[in-house]
């Protein structure tokens, strides 16, 4: 007669154990088979407690647990291919990182086009030119041409001039006719004092 | 206080970004915070015309300083705030303060 009390505690410990390798993992087909095997080991254990089923059944068991170390043995390899598979992906990422930031560097030698670049020079005072138009190219290099790519960078750039174009011809439409009232008024102040100190 | 002390819209909200960026203003750094805070894009002229404005009140003054490769060899003209500066813009705040004061409930109330 054969002592059935171990062998049912290691069908409980067992079942515990292919409970917890239940896994997000693992193929449908293996999972599937892992719930096959736990059930059945469960009925088995129910039975063996329960009926006292001689040494077949026992058998039977034992060929079950065989069969699950097989799986076993499939399961560790699949997760070991699927883990594998991830650090390939994660991998494949940080090249992909690594060659952005490769590229990124290259933003450095883009420029924005050169016509926009004149319309900006020719509209702009002398003291500006070179300030507005370098800040206007750092932007494109460092900020806009990395993050959207070169054709937005150029659609920017060229809006940023359009619209500069209104503010700049004001201010210096505003100068000029400060200056010319100034002249006015300078030269009604000397003509004023031509007279007043009895000049023609 | 003179209505003539009061800063325009736009002056106040160039200043007002020169005063938050301190010592790292200048004409993009400006630009960027001003379309940052009020999410709308304004152009680097109207900022700069803005500036040259302030600057010529004595409300900011500007210096030149290092260029950089990324543009293009230029160099930057950073700003910064002036005393007369500090105080038009608190001027202006003050001012707009006078002329919402005891109108947010009104204005809630009649919205129902």
């Amino acid at each position: 007669m054969v002592n059935r009390e171990p062998l049912t505690d290691n069908i409980k410990l067992t079942v515990e154990s292919l409970e917890k390798l239940k896994s997000p993992y693992l193929s449908p087909e293996l999972s599937k088979r892992l719930e096959e095997h736990i059930e059945l080991l469960k009925c088995h254990a129910a039975t063996d407690e329960l009926l006292k089923k001689p040494d077949d059944f026992l058998k039977k068991t034992h060929q079950l647990m065989k069969e699950l170390e097989e799986d076993l043995q499939k399961i560790a390899v699949e997760i070991a291919a699927r883990l594998g598979a991830k650090v390939r992906f994660f991998n494949e990422k940080l090249e992909n990182f690594r060659s952005f930031e490769k590229r990124d560097t290259g933003f450095i030698q883009a420029s924005p086009n050169k016509w926009m670049e004149y319309a900006l020079h020719l509209l702009l005072p002398e003291d500006q030119r070179e300030t507005l138009i370098g800040d206007l190219e750092e932007e494109y290099r460092s900020i806009i041409y990395p993050k959207f790519g070169k054709r937005a960078a150029d659609i920017w750039y060229a809006k940023q001039v359009m619209s500069s174009i209104l503010p700049i011809l004001q201010a210096r439409l505003l100068k000029l006719i400060g200056w010319a009232t100034g002249g006015l008024g300078l030269g009604s102040a000397v003509e004023w004092f031509r007279k007043w100190s009895g000049g023609d | 206080m003179d209505q003539r002390d009061v800063l325009g819209a736009f002056e106040q909200t160039v200043l007002a970004a020169v005063l938050r960026l301190r010592s790292g203003a200048y004409g993009m750094t400006i630009r960027r915070e001003i379309t940052e805070r009020t999410g709308s894009e304004v152009s680097i002229g109207a900022v700069y015309t803005t500036l040259e404005r302030l600057e010529g009140k004595g409300f900011v003054s500007g210096s030149l300083r290092e260029a950089t490769a990324e543009r293009g060899g230029r160099r930057k003209k950073y700003f910064e705030i002036t005393n007369g500066g500090r105080q038009a813009l608190e001027n202006s705040l003050q001012w707009h303060e006078s002329i919402v004061a005891g109108l947010l409930r009104p204005l809630s109330e009649a919205r129902g």
